[in-house]
């Protein structure tokens, strides 16, 4: 018989509906996995068990009423750097530490309207800085695949709870790849959505100009329904699109005939392991059988991507973290003046890698070099997006590798922070450009290590993004779950 | 054939990278950092560190800024800054008053108040 915990959204949905089982039963499912999952993977900071509950109960009683909303008593996980009213909030950071947060974040108010139900709150490279999740104040997240390995990052807890079915669905925050990089390293699908689409209002800042909120989930479908629960204006967020929404799950039937698929040229080759290229290729191959016109494309500035984002995002970032100074929330440090004890403060309240970031991006932005960091760097991001818009021009999306490696050993990649931001050469790209990408899982490498499938597409392209990530994951077949998942369950 | 990866390792962790990107910058319009006065950068940041720390992020992000050079090595004359990436200019939003926090919940997760304020430390340094 399968474990509740095991169900993809979409399944749950239909067993709620017929009254196979309750919201209650479903909870109760993820939260015993959770109990035998958690002491080996550390998904999560905050489990709100009475939270939880509460919701649980409220989504039997409106599904005894027959409410249709799609999301309705699923239990899901956010990420921590997304604030929870009255739920401790920390981002990862000592800084923050038992931090309640007066209020919810746009996305956690539309997940709540929706019926969802939150499992609690996931565990995350300090302040979304890091590709590994070893940048937590509390501890790494482990890969459910293999507990040597690190889950990716920075949206770890919430690939690792979704792979292993301690939530059936979780949210992330996506700066540089910090959704689809975990997604493909613990083989669960992971969308980042146009900037703009899902409002940043109630998360906490990171670098304003890239960070998108999106999905993590066990299916393509599943990643569009929730994806499609929290997109849309938000008069909170001023960056917010304003516009139509693109439609997000309508093709995901449609497949990829006629469709054509372009090939990043600078992401096919070196620098890419070669049993991930291997995979990726026979996608590729697969696609082109399924009646898609493949061709290579090339973009020449992406070859600058890694540099301008290493520029871009410490700046914002430092203007953004200057709101933790021990005023009005989280750590103090106590000092004889105020800024003696901002200054105490945040060198105890900030880890290495968020401290490194704010001093490069106070650097950059300090007198007499703006324009030569910050602002250049804004003009290669403008010769990235011309070199994606005349790609759109030839095709409907393009393809890669989401990660040039699968999972990597913990510890690997600590000792130099440089090495760590090679994780991300694939993703950063569509970040700058503003664009949509989506992570989907393809197959395991010779160590049983996931490997993930990114399609990219033009901003609110999300409809064609899905139909061909859909057809990804139709053509990949990838059903096999991490061990941790499919242990025997023990009842409390 | 991917000049991404080999570039940025390249770029990236040697002082002169391979595809020649240190020789272009000799043209640059730029200054160059030859020196990060980090001591400087840590107190406009308000971060206390101590001397140990200071020497290390100083090194650490002399090697990390090596890659700028590749971005300002980049001709772009003429060309707008992207900083936000739809088509959008202004975002208005109809001018009511709406529901926000009262005092005492923005005041719940401070560290120190008093009277309904924020407590600080003494403002300016008078010993």
């Amino acid at each position: 018989m399968t474990d509740l915990a095991d169900l993809t959204i979409a399944a749950a949905g239909r067993g709620l509906r017929s009254g196979a089982f309750t919201a209650v039963d479903l909870l109760d499912a993820v939260e015993r996995r959770a109990a035998v999952t958690e002491a080996h993977l550390h998904a999560y900071l905050t489990l709100d068990r009475a939270g939880a509950r509460v919701a649980a109960e409220a989504a039997d009683v409106a599904l005894a009423a027959g409410d249709p909303r799609p999301l309705l008593g699923i239990p899901l996980a956010l990420k921590d750097n997304m604030v929870t009213k009255g739920v401790e909030t920390t981002a990862s950071s000592q800084i923050l530490a038992g931090w309640k947060p007066p209020y919810d974040g746009t996305a956690a108010s539309r997940l709540r309207d929706a019926g969802a139900v939150i499992v609690g709150k996931t565990n995350l490279d300090e302040f979304a800085m890091g590709s590994s999740t070893e940048n937590s104040a509390y501890g790494p997240t482990r890969n459910p695949w293999n507990t040597d390995r690190v889950p990716g990052g920075s949206s770890g807890g919430s690939a690792a709870a979704v792979a292993v079915g301690s939530a059936l669905g979780a949210f992330g925050s996506d700066t540089g790849g910090s959704i689809r990089q975990p997604a493909s390293l613990t083989g669960t699908v992971g969308a980042k959505p146009t900037y703009g689409l899902v409002s940043r209002y109630g998360l906490i800042a990171f670098a304003s100009s890239l960070d998108q909120i999106g999905p993590i989930a066990r299916t393509v479908p599943d990643a569009a329904a929730l994806l499609e629960a929290v997109v849309g204006w938000d008069p909170m967020d001023a960056t917010s699109y304003n516009g139509d929404m693109p439609s997000i799950s309508k093709s995901l039937d449609r497949g990829v005939a006629g469709l054509r698929i372009g090939v990043v040229t600078e992401l096919s080759g070196e620098g890419i392991d070669p049993e991930v290229l291997a995979a990726t290729k026979q996608v590729i191959d697969r696609l082109s059988d399924a009646g898609a016109d493949v061709v290579e494309i090339s973009l020449p500035a992406i070859e600058y991507a890694l540099s301008a984002y290493y520029l871009i995002a410490p700046a914002e970032c430092s203007a953004n973290l200057a709101r933790f100074d021990g005023v009005r929330y989280g750590l103090r440090i106590d000092g004889a003046t105020t800024e003696e004890m901002m200054a105490k403060t945040r060198a105890e309240g900030f880890g290495p890698e968020v401290t490194r970031r704010i001093l490069l991006g106070t650097y950059a932005l300090s007198a007499g070099y703006y324009d030569a960091f910050y602002g250049q760097a804004q003009r290669v991001r403008t010769l990235l997006r011309n070199d994606f818009a005349s790609a759109y021009g030839r095709v409907d999306v393009l393809v890669s590798p989401t990660s040039p490696t699968t999972a990597f050993e913990v510890g690997a990649k600590t000792a130099d922070p440089l090495t760590m931001y090679f994780a991300d050469i694939c993703t950063i790209a569509t970040n700058l450009a503003g664009d949509p990408a989506i992570s989907v899982p393809i197959g395991l490498d010779d160590a049983g290590l996931p490997i993930g499938f990114q399609i990219m597409a033009p901003a609110l392209g999300e409809e064609v993004m899905f139909q061909v990530a859909a057809e990804v994951e139709r053509l990949a077949a990838f059903t096999e779950r991490p061990r941790l998942a499919t242990s025997k369950v023990v009842t409390p | 054939m991917c000049q991404a990866s080999r570039d940025q390792f390249s770029g990236w962790g040697r002082k002169q990278s391979r595809d020649g990107v240190s020789e272009r910058t000799g043209g640059s319009i730029y200054p160059m950092p030859v020196d990060i006065d980090i001591e400087r950068v840590a107190h406009l940041a308000r971060i206390a560190l101590t001397d140990d720390e200071l020497a290390l992020y100083g090194e650490q992000l002399a090697h990390i800024l090596e890659h700028a050079e590749r971005v300002q090595a980049l001709p772009t004359e003429g060309v707008e800054p992207t900083s936000h990436p739809l088509p959008m200019v202004n975002a208005f939003r109809p001018d009511v008053v709406t529901e926000s926090l009262s005092r005492d919940e923005a005041l719940a997760g401070a560290p120190d108040t008093q009277d309904g304020y924020f407590r600080v430390p003494k403002i300016l340094d008078e010993s």
